[in-house]
């Protein structure tokens, strides 16, 4: 009965902590999270893997002395920043 | 291509070990671009010697030139961005042009950085996101948005600072803040962006060694097409919530954060996440 007790205390309080620990919606803490939560992941930035040249010229430039192809992609919008 | 080819295991390995990669922006490149005169030149001559070679050619296209800078290859997007096309295409061109492989010749360094600004500007970024349904593409859009010194101070308020002073933010730079909250779609013209409602309010919540606190509070109804130059019905709608920590006697923001809850645009929800920097 005791033990049944203990346990049931120490359930209740490791409730109240999670309930206490969790940030009240909207606020200050709640909106840090929300931030954190939807910045890049590594793997949605994969893209930055790539060693890209700055500009065309240099590509080329860096290809004839590295004897190595170049390779061009064309687009529109800025896919640096993912609005392509 | 960026949550596509772009981000496969295969093809940033080829890229790296074989190739000089480069990507251009269109916009730059075209007659008011702002590239220089030389670099339009070489994107025009390399368009021009697809078009001669009667291959792809095209304002959206992978092209390859082998080490001398003569036209290889090319290939449409669309055809690059299905599953193994792109990385068949860069292997052949490895075994054709006999490329011995090695280290990345250029280092590799993150695409999305943050705008050279005076350092009394605020500089602040923004992630967009789709959460559930339609009504954008997969992955991650960021914008980076440079508020001057001034326009900082039109989001303050004014007068003196006390718990539970309450202001709008001022309608322009409010504006320039929100018109980036649109999900990944296509267009990426923010002049297109027309807001049809806006509201950021802001109460003090806490005051602390010189630092208030205060709550903010919005919404948007904005119309935003998803292509460019195509009419659509879509519009966003979004509940905005944040604050910002600034220091009343000197104007100046200490921190600033926004985010949607919810915000929903052709059929789905999308998140979206502003945050001063550093």
């Amino acid at each position: 009965m005791f033990r049944t007790r203990c346990l049931l205390g120490v359930l209740l309080t490791a409730t109240l902590c999670v309930a206490a620990e969790k940030p009240a919606k909207h606020d200050a803490a709640w909106v840090d999270q929300r931030v954190k939560d939807w910045q890049p992941t590594a793997e949605e930035k994969r893209f930055d893997e790539i060693g890209w040249a700055k500009d065309i010229r240099e590509a080329q430039k860096l290809a004839k002395a590295n004897n190595r192809p170049v390779f061009l992609f064309t687009h529109d919008g800025r896919m640096n920043i993912g609005r392509c | 291509m960026r949550t596509g080819p772009f981000s496969e295991e295969k093809v940033i390995g080829l890229l790296n070990k074989y190739f000089i990669p480069v990507y251009a922006v269109n916009e730059e490149y075209a007659k008011e671009g702002a590239q220089p005169a030389d670099e339009k030149a070489e994107y025009q001559r390399i368009y021009r010697a697809a078009l001669d070679a009667k291959r792809p050619a095209g304002s959206v296209h992978v092209y390859l030139l082998s080490p001398d800078g003569k036209y290889f290859d090319s290939m449409h997007v669309a055809k690059a961005a299905e599953k193994g096309n792109l990385a068949e295409l860069l292997e052949k061109t490895v075994a054709d042009l006999k490329v011995d492989g090695g280290k990345p010749v250029v280092k590799a360094t993150p695409q999305s950085i943050a705008p050279k600004a005076k350092e009394d500007s605020l500089v602040l970024h923004l992630t967009a996101r789709p959460l559930k349904g339609g009504g954008s593409w997969g992955g991650v859009s960021e914008n980076w948005i440079v508020l001057s010194a001034d326009e900082v101070k039109k989001i303050l308020p004014a007068d003196k600072v006390e718990m539970g002073t309450a202001w709008e933010f001022d309608k322009d730079v409010a504006a320039k803040l929100l018109k980036p909250f649109y999900p990944v779609t296509e267009n990426n013209d923010l002049s297109t962006n027309r807001i049809d409602k806006q509201e950021l309010k802001a109460t003090v919540v806490s005051m602390e060694n010189g630092v208030a606190r205060a709550k903010i509070e919005g919404a948007l109804k904005m119309k935003h097409t998803f292509y460019p130059h195509r009419a659509d019905d879509n519009v966003v709608e979004a509940t905005l919530v944040g604050y910002v920590d600034f220091e009343p006697a000197k104007q100046k923001v200490r921190t600033l954060r926004l985010v949607t809850d919810p915000a929903t645009y052709g059929g789905g929800t999308f998140g979206v996440a502003l945050r001063s920097t550093p």
